[in-house]
């Protein structure tokens, strides 16, 4: 059983480790069972942007081996156990890989035993062959052409980033080339190329609607390129951590270039895009201590024939935490959790409602000991979610704590008494505004999810005139 | 002694069953359902049963009903219009829900709407914290007001759901006294008595869904009584809740919501009473019928039950695409569509379901207009069905329309013979049932090769031989009046009524005296919350409590002895974490000791016996001949590949003492049972059918050798599916971390000797799934793997 976690060669940071396990019968190998988790820590500094490269990252495991011939290597435990914070958990966690992993090799065992197989060869050729002519037909059905989008979405270190996306389809496959992409910068969102691939692929996936997944035989009409030393294809040892800051865009950059193409299967952009959440770290009363992470999420983008759902994590897949068990856990009061109205990008089709989410620290008795520490993420602090074809953007995002406008990346002290108010955008809207259907328009000032106002401003509706009846 | 009724309400038939304990005698009566005024089909019905048993009616102690009511006026949203009010901040809430998506790769992604629009959610102003303590005492005036802008907008029914108001319920009380003085008629749901339980979105949904039913639930009972009165039954009338446990009618109308799954459940509980008579203590309830195919694990005569379903699903298999009611419900997993509609597929191989032949124009062998090949086409096609004896003949069969169809559509489409796509079919569908039923085993921590299958419903009896061949059971048991299970289960079923109240606290602060008084005192709520009629020294209290790892976002249900709670409070702690380790290590398969315990909630359910009802057919009635009389007819056996000589017998002939070995068909009005080849048949003193399946070897069908064709190709790559699903399922039991289990960042994937990526597991995510191949591409290159086998190529990066 091998482990590593390079995030070059795997998903784009540390606290992903991968395990693989090869599956032998009768001597003969015949494939392999492999997951990936986020363990909980990984040692080096705890959830930050701050990091200034990525041996600050923590644990870097080089490829070896977990298990000899079933036999576990402690050294390596060893060497985990000793670099990482709540140790229990993350080798439980990664024993829990290699027992999962055991019943996958089980799975693919039992399967050529039943059939009479010495391996399972000619079904793996034939998943990979028709997988593969799949995803060509769906490719080809996409007239050919280059479809490029390019967007800032966001200011960091100071610096404008600027992503710029070029999707060539040509016959039967397709490129995803990134070519022009802001540099790497200094806090830890960088991606890495296999990152990049991972979120490309996904919103290339998602527009084909494959029947089949996302696997060696579909993939390979596909490919992603990013330049080395950009944002997107970071040199090591660049800081990574929080990459999901800049890697949650791609599917919507992929979206914007391809809406002339394939109208009727892109998404408007989202409102929860990128990740809205808060790591909170305090004390009890009693000394105890506490460090959940918390999430609240903004509005989908619009689609061809529909709104967007309003506070709906994308392209991320996050919850929310109830109320109720934040404030059972936590000495926090939640104030709101409401629809955001008129948050709302407008269109034919609108982006769903963001949301208002509002906490604060409680004082006295019931109160922390001590000013909470929160580490705030979110974004479209200065750049608009965009709209579609037509449709208009949604609002950017605000965040006030303690009185006072942020933009999230840093940590801040919030003391009892203290309020964070998160405004997390609704999605964008998709087609002209004025094509939208009355009846919805109505419905939507009657829900008042649409004030009166905007309706006129941004739908041109004007209420009908009632008519005296004789 | 006496006379009870069981009646359960399906989607085309009424099906009634009477039992008369003091002659052993039972009557059956199947009548049309009637959708528009479903009581008229039970007085139908019940006149009926008086028929066959002249003054039974005005005898009868009993009637016991089951109802799909309050699951079809949520479906199809004809329920009463409903106002809710909240906390001031919260009217959104029962919208937004918990912001996740149940399928990450859909971006056409919907949910469906909630039942109170947003101009029916009202807040008002008030505060509780999660302690009880009142922030923000009670505006009286913005109650008012709000309840008079839901009148005026024609609210006919109102929820209340107030935030932690399972800690303090006082405002949630106040507001149900101001409503009845400003909103006289208008039925409230106050939160805290629908479910005491934390979780702001679950009691909102599950409160609104009770305040929706309520005017529906009342309207109806009224009418039934009515009917009940004048056709002079003058017994009891029971209903089937959907936890499993019959409470009276006036309790069905205040909490509506507690029968919203009111009917399956009884089949499984008639199941496992055939069952338990045959000797059998794991049993999984099996039932199949046009549109459906469920299951549900029973231990010891007790059904499994959950603390929670999911309602009106935009897909019906996506688990998180419906809206979630946390009531007590038996665990009957739907594991596939029943009859559905086989159809070759982009990848070019055959597919089946999970669309279903709806029952107009149906199957094609129906003889009413349909097209698509289904199940039951290749059901008669493969000689399994008596095409002039289906509903003991009350309809007729085309058999050979149903041949051209799988013929056309399916065999020459995609280059099988016309057996092989008819297997196909059959074969496909319970493949997929095996699977879904493998998981639903393994998540309970058993093993299906320890269970006996026990089937019913139309279409079960004909599937079951196989689908218990493919999950390794050994056993399969086909009970009496299969047709007419969940009548039957009505009848039997206990009387009962479940409290929770949260009570979160860390084990190593819990004080037991304390728990004592909570506990002493839901026991009194529950046994006042039993019918009216039930002996006070009969009743038996089962206690649990909801406890999980402090930080984990998953607990599970501890039973809870009283003597564990008299041990003081060192000896509590032990005692507890003994109980919870027991149930986490069958589900999880490890525990961890050094870690802190946190009791979550606390639950009680009051259980009354049920009717002991006793039938005839434990007189004995012993086989007088050596062998009960059989025709003939060719039938397809998956084991020879072909098409062979059955041996077909009315189960009425099969008797006590006999003993058939299969190939053979035993048939019945109400279904039909496959025996396959090598296997033994006998009936059981109870009457039950019992199926003993050959060794595993003996049992391999041809399917097994065969090449990689339409069927075969389809159903592996199902199989490495589920497998890598399976993987990710192990993964997400055993790991420990918030992350993996409840954010569920992870992602699981099965490869190939050459390090190709074939699957990844169905939920996983995105960012990590991509770093699959090319990980473990990289791994191949540091460590090569040194064994024969054919050799890795360079696989993609």
């Amino acid at each position: 059983m091998l482990v590593g976690n390079d995030p070059w060669k795997g998903s784009g940071h540390h606290n992903d480790i991968f395990t693989a396990t090869p599956a032998f019968l009768n001597g003969r190998l015949i494939g392999f069972a492999a997951c990936s988790a986020h363990h909980v820590d990984i040692g080096g500094r705890r959830a930050t942007t701050l990091s200034r490269d990525n041996y600050e990252e923590g644990l870097r495991i080089p490829v070896c081996k977990l298990y000899r011939a079933g036999q576990a290597n402690e050294d390596v435990f060893g060497f985990i156990a000793s670099n990482v914070r709540l140790a229990e958990t993350v080798l439980g966690d990664l024993r829990a890989q290699c027992s999962a992993n055991h019943v996958g090799c089980d799975r693919l065992r039992e399967l050529c035993t039943e059939r009479g197989w010495p391996d399972f060869q000619p079904l793996a050729d034939e998943i990979v062959r028709r997988s593969e002519e799949i995803a060509r037909a769906e490719i080809q059905r996409i007239p050919d052409g280059a479809y490029t989008h390019e967007a800032p979405i966001d200011i960091i270190d100071g610096e404008r980033i600027v992503l710029k996306v070029r999707v060539t389809v040509a016959g039967d496959s397709l490129t995803v080339d990134f070519t022009g992409s802001s540099q790497q910068v200094r806090p830890a969102v960088n991606c890495t190329l296999r990152y990049t691939s991972a979120y490309a692929n996904f919103a290339v996936g998602a527009l084909l609607q494959l029947p089949v997944q996302l696997n060696e035989g579909s993939l390979r009409p596909i490919r992603i390129i990013a330049e080395e030393g950009s944002v997107l294809n970071a040199k090591f040892p660049a800081p990574v951590f929080a990459r999901t800051s800049i890697g949650n865009f791609l599917p919507e950059m992929i979206f914007s270039a391809m809406a002339k193409a394939v109208p009727d299967r892109v998404v408007a952009g989202s409102g929860s895009t990128p990740l809205w959440a808060q790591y909170i770290f305090g004390k009890r009363r009693d000394g105890t201590q506490f460090a959940p992470l918390n999430s609240a999420n903004g509005g989908l983008g619009a689609r061809a024939h529909q709104d967007g759902v309003s506070c709906l994590t994308f392209p991320v897949n996050i919850g929310n935490t109830p109320a109720e068990i934040l404030e059972s856990e936590l000495p926090v009061l939640v104030k709101c959790r409401a629809l955001w109205p008129d948050s709302a990008g407008a269109g034919r089709f609108r982006g769903g409602l963001g949301q208002h989410f509002e906490m604060e620290v409680l004082r006295g008795e019931l109160g922390p000991d001590g000013p909470l520490l929160i580490g705030f993420r979110g974004g479209r602090f200065h750049f608009p979610v965009p709209g579609l074809l037509g449709g208009l953007d949604g609002p950017n995002g605000k965040l006030i704590i303690n009185g006072k406008e942020e933009v999230g990346g840093g940590d801040v002290s919030v003391p009892p008494g203290g309020v964070m108010a998160c405004h997390i955008p609704g999605g964008a809207g998709l087609g002209d505004p004025l094509q939208r259907s009355r009846s919805m328009v109505e419905r939507d000032i009657e829900y008042e999810y649409v004030s009166r106002a905007e309706a006129a401003r941004l739908y041109g509706y004007t209420a009908p005139v009632l008519q005296e009846v004789e | 002694m006496g006379i009870g009724i069981g009646c359960d309400i399906g989607g085309t038939f009424t099906d009634l069953l009477m039992i008369d304990e003091a002659s052993g005698k039972v009557f059956v009566d199947k009548v049309l359902t009637t959708p528009a005024d479903p009581s008229l089909a039970i007085e139908t019905g019940l006149l009926g049963l008086e028929r066959q048993s002249p003054g039974a009616l005005a005898q009868a102690l009993t009637l016991v009903h089951g109802t799909t009511l309050v699951i079809n006026a949520v479906i199809e949203r004809k329920g009463a219009r409903t106002g809710l009010l909240t906390t001031c901040g919260f009217r959104d809430v029962l919208e937004i829900g918990r912001e996740k998506r149940y399928d990450g790769n859909d971006l056409q992604i919907t949910f469906p709407d909630p039942l109170v629009p947003r101009p029916l959610r009202l807040e008002v102003e008030e505060r509780v914290h999660t302690s009880g303590e009142v922030l923000v005492p009670l505006d009286e005036a913005s109650v008012e007001k709000a309840l008079r802008l839901l009148l005026e907008r024609g609210a006919q029914s109102i929820a209340v759901c107030l935030l932690n108001s399972f800690a303090n319920a006082a405002h949630e009380k106040r507001i149900g006294e101001i409503a009845a003085r400003v909103a006289p008629g208008i039925p409230v749901t106050l939160s805290h008595e629908v479910l005491r339980e934390l979780k702001e979105y679950e009691r909102s949904t599950t409160s609104v869904v009770n305040a929706y039913a309520k005017p529906v639930v009342e309207k109806y009972l009224q009418k039934l009584d009515q009917r009940l009165a004048q056709i002079g039954f003058k017994g009891e009338l029971l209903l089937m809740q959907s936890s499993g446990g019959l409470n009276s009618s006036e309790m069905a109308r205040r909490f509506p919501v507690q029968i919203i799954e009111s009917g399956p459940a009884a089949g499984a509980i008639g199941a496992a009473h055939y069952a338990r008579l045959a000797g059998h203590d794991k049993v999984l309830a099996f039932d199949m019928g046009g549109t459906t195919a469920k299951m549900c694990l029973v231990v010891e005569g007790k059904v499994a039950r959950v603390n929670q379903l999911e309602v009106d699903r935009v897909h019906r298999f996506k688990r998180g695409s419906g809206i979630p009611v946390r009531i007590p419900v038996v665990d009957l997993t739907e594991i596939g569509a029943g009859g559905g509609i086989a159809k070759g597929s982009a990848k070019g191989t055959m597919e089946v379901g999970p669309e279903s032949a709806s029952a107009d124009p149906g199957p094609v062998c129906y003889g009413q207009g349909g097209t698509e090949p289904t199940v039951s086409d290749a059901d008669v096609v493969l000689g399994y069905l008596n095409p002039a004896y289906f509903l003991g003949g009350r309809m007729s069969l085309d058999r050979a329309k149903a041949a051209a169809a799988i013929e056309t559509k399916l065999a020459n489409v995609l280059g099988l013979s016309m057996a092989q796509a008819a297997w196909g079919i059959h074969s496909l569908v319970n493949e997929n049932m095996a699977s879904a039923a493998k998981v639903y085993v393994a998540e309970k921590g058993e093993s299906p090769s320890n269970c006996a299958v026990v089937a019913f419903g139309g279409a079960g009896p004909v599937h079951a031989y196989d689908l218990a061949r493919r999950i390794g059971a050994r056993t399969l048991i086909i009970p009496p009046r299969a047709g007419v299970a969940s009548a039957f289960g009505m009848l039997i079923a206990p009387a009962s009524f479940d409290t929770v109240q949260t009570h979160r606290t860390r084990l190593a602060r819990a004080d037991a005296a304390e728990l004592e008084t909570l506990y002493a005192a839901m026991e009194a709520e529950a046994r006042a919350g039993l019918p009216r009629g039930t002996q006070p020294d009969a009743v038996w209290f089962e206690r649990a409590a909801d406890v999980r790892y402090v930080g984990q976002g998953y607990d599970i249900a501890v039973p809870v002895e009283p003597a564990m709670l008299g041990a003081g409070d060192g000896n509590f702690a032990q005692a507890l974490r003994a109980a919870f380790n027991k149930s986490y290590f069958l589900l999880y398969g490890r525990v961890f000791d050094e870690l802190e315990l946190e009791i979550m909630n606390l639950r009680v359910t009051a259980y009354a016996p049920g009717k002991q009802f006793a039938d005839e057919f434990s007189a004995g009635r012993k086989a007088g001949k050596a062998a009960p009389e059989s025709t003939q007819r060719e039938a397809y056996c998956p084991i020879a590949g072909k098409f062979l000589p059955h041996a077909v017998y009315k189960r009425g002939d099969i008797l006590l003492g006999h003993r058939i070995v299969g190939p053979a068909i035993v048939e019945e009005p109400e279904s039909t049972t496959i025996v396959g080849a090598g296997a033994s048949l006998t009936v059981d003193a109870s009457g039950s059918l019992v199926v003993q399946l050959p060794e595993e070897a003996a049992a391999r069908s041809r399917e097994a050798a065969g090449e990689l064709d339409a069927v075969s190709l389809e159903m592996l790559w199902r199989r490495l599916t589920s497998s890598v699903d399976e993987l990710a399922a192990a993964l997400v039991r055993t790991s420990f971390s918030t992350v993996v289990r409840d954010v569920a960042d992870y992602a699981c994937g099965v490869f190939d000797a050459e390090g190709r990526l074939l699957l990844r597991s169905t939920d996983s995510t995105p960012g990590i799934a991509g770093g699959l191949a090319p990980m473990l591409q990289h791994m191949l290159e540091v460590v090569p793997p040194h064994t024969p086998g054919r050799r890795r190529r360079a696989g993609r990066q």
